[in-house]
């Protein structure tokens, strides 16, 4: 870049050598981006008016609301002004008054801002595509903002003498479903499109020509005949949706929903009904029905995908987890009582051969000999209670809490405590979060108040430990935490941290309990 | 055996040197009791215990023992690295590494040498140590 800077300065290349910069130096990229966005809008109305799905009043389907609201939320909203170029040079000012082609912009852009704003206000909460979660948040700000443009519209279209009175219902309608459609279709295409393609094996690009040529094919039979074969789209789609996942969703719906607005535009096919706001209204609701079930056949197969790998990744965990134990206690044998007893069977040789020369010296070397017994027999029995503590086995959860408890230097308050015995499992994975909650907040948390509450309830065993410590505590990677979910979640608990800087710190689990069958 | 052991160091002859030993073991208790053991051996001299094989290194630099028992299990370089340490520094000490585990496969064969031995931790009594230093020393 410097050295372009210098040849500049000097003047050497002239005019676009300068353009050229500009454009590199990033000063020109927001009007470049504004007006991409423009031209996209555009290009997305006037596919809808060249295809004849998209009119001055309203569309069957309205592509750029899609288009605007994607790239907003791709790439923030800031890029607003895109939105309303497009919109102005897309208007049909021969058709409209030039009131209510104003006053349809505005609500248009307003329509889209408010989608990509709420869209980007629910991205915190993760993959909208990925989750069924996900796709019904997504439906909202979709619903919420083509209320607003389906209002505006129709009010400036009635205030402009364009509409009578009484067509304002249909006409909201048919707005309304024509952006939701329009959102629908796109949004979805763009947010799973834009992600960066992963290699894929040959014979998933035979599976995928297949696949788009059925989606196509079931298509046309489904909307070109005017007999009610319109059911035949959904074989293509869930195909589409269970084998290729969002990308086979989304872009398998664009198939349908072209084929679909072809045969009504056409005036055939299925939707095809004397009333034209009846045929409108068919073509939409099948529209929407059909994005919307793709969609959530498609979340759902992320879904899987994503909880059979996060199903490995813990597999791998617990594996990985159960090994280090394993060498923990092997090492602990090793380091404690293995060598506590050979030096013990050392000191017994010796004071054999002592009690020959020196008989009395015998007596001490054995009390020794026996003192060194007792070590390694506590160092066992210390290694044991790590592995399962003998008061859980014995005495319950509650006991083994209430004794730890009355021996903690730092008071533990609890709240409540289970009056009943569950199963060993559950008991001793609910006593290690309470150790390793109680171990923290003494340790790193600086608490001076530590509560404690468990219960059984509805087939489960529930534990909260919370404190008023320093909070700030993080699931790093093989941080005690992070061991204590892997456990949890191993058993199909759930677990939860909430730690706030300054807040303390609140450790929750629950169990679920062995039902035991009765034969 | 007892009294082979007990046997063994009285009839050292004037002339022989005490064996000077230094003992390495990061396990405490077995560290005493091989330390009890060097003492009550006779003609073995104690001159110094490390925890772990840096500090047998070291040690063993500034101290020349005849003799260096190692543990192989050590945290750091461990017994093995430890001997192989010594033995490069000073050709003449006699290196034994002594393992809580039966059997010693998995020291590796090119360790033992004439100046390398291994020994059972279990059977280490003054008998056996007079009679891996005369193995040592006899090459």
């Amino acid at each position: 870049m410097s050295v372009r800077i210098s040849d500049v300065a000097a003047g050497s290349r002239g005019a676009p050598r300068t353009l050229r910069l500009w454009i590199e130096s990033g000063a020109a990229r927001y009007p470049f981006e504004i007006a991409l966005l423009a031209a996209l809008y555009y290009g997305a109305a006037k596919v809808g008016y060249a295809l004849h799905f998209a009119g001055p009043v309203a569309a069957i389907v309205w592509l750029p609301v899609g288009v605007g609201i994607s790239y907003l939320y791709l790439r923030g909203l800031h890029f607003w002004p895109g939105v309303l170029v497009g919109d102005l040079l897309a208007n049909d000012y021969g058709a409209l008054p030039i009131g209510s082609a104003l006053g349809q912009t505005v609500g248009n852009v307003l329509e889209v801002l408010l989608a990509a704003y709420l869209l980007r206000r629910l991205r915190v909460r993760g993959d909208l595509l990925g989750s069924v979660k996900g796709v019904a948040w997504m439906l909202f700000p979709f619903a919420a903002a083509t209320t607003v443009s389906a209002t505006v519209g129709s009010l400036s279209l009635r205030l402009g003498g364009v509409v009578a009175t009484d067509s304002i219902p249909t006409v909201w309608r048919t707005w309304w479903l024509g952006d939701a459609c329009g959102a629908l279709v796109v949004v979805p295409l763009a947010l799973a499109w834009v992600r960066p393609l992963h290699a894929v094996p040959r014979r998933r690009y035979v599976e995928a020509a297949l696949m788009i040529a059925a989606v196509a094919g079931l298509s046309w039979v489904a909307t070109d005949s005017p007999r009610s074969l319109i059911y035949l789209a959904f074989p293509g789609l869930i195909w589409a949706a269970l084998r290729f996942g969002q990308r086979g969703a989304t872009l398998s719906v664009l198939i349908v929903v072209g084929f679909a607005i072809w045969s009504t535009t056409h005036l055939n096919g299925p939707f095809h009904y004397h009333s034209i706001t009846r045929t409108v209204l068919s073509t939409q609701l099948f529209i929407a029905v059909a994005a919307i079930s793709a969609l959530y056949l498609a979340a759902v197969v992320s879904e899987r995908e994503a909880y059979a790998v996060r199903l490995g990744d813990s597999r791998a965990r617990m594996l990985r987890a159960a090994d280090a134990e394993r060498q923990r206690i092997e090492r602990n044998l090793h380091d404690g009582a293995q060598q506590r007893l050979l030096a013990l069977a050392v000191h017994l040789r010796l004071a054999a051969e002592r009690a020959e020369e020196a008989p009395e010296e015998a007596p001490k070397l054995i009390a020794d000999a026996e003192g060194e017994l007792q070590v390694a027999f506590d160092e066992l029995r210390e290694l044991s209670q790590g592995i399962h503590p003998t008061v859980l086995t014995d005495l319950g959860l509650a006991t083994a809490i209430r004794s730890i408890a009355a021996r903690s230097l730092q008071p533990i308050t609890l709240h409540e405590l289970p009056a009943v015995r569950v199963d060993r499992t559950a008991e001793g994975i609910a006593y290690f979060v309470f150790m390793e909650a109680v171990t923290n907040a003494q340790k790193h948390g600086h608490a001076s108040v530590i509560q404690v509450r468990a219960s059984v309830f509805d087939h489960a065993l529930r534990i909260e430990v919370s404190d008023d410590g320093v909070g700030g505590a993080t699931e790093l990677a093989g941080s005690g935490l992070k061991g204590l979910r892997d456990r949890v979640e191993d058993v199909g608990g759930t677990f939860s941290v909430e730690s706030i800087d300054g807040c303390g710190t609140r450790v929750a689990a629950t169990l679920p309990l062995e039902r035991r069958t009765h034969r | 055996m007892r009294d082979a052991s007990r046997g063994d160091a009285p009839a050292r002859t004037e002339d022989s040197p005490i064996i000077r030993v230094l003992v390495a073991d990061d396990s405490r208790p077995f560290l005493e009791a091989a330390v009890d053991v060097v003492k009550v051996t006779g003609g073995f001299e104690l001159v110094g215990t490390a925890d772990s094989g840096e500090e047998a290194v070291a040690l063993a630099d500034s101290t020349r023992p005849d003799l260096v028992l190692l543990d192989v299990r050590m945290p750091g370089i461990g017994g093995r690295e430890a001997g192989s340490q010594i033995g490069a520094a000073s050709p003449q000490t006699k290196i034994v590494l002594m393992t809580a585990d039966s059997g010693h496969s998995f020291v590796p064969p090119e360790q033992i040498s004439s100046r390398f031995a291994v020994l059972d931790k279990r059977t280490l009594t003054p008998a056996a140590l007079s009679a891996v230093w005369e193995t040592l020393r006899a090459g």
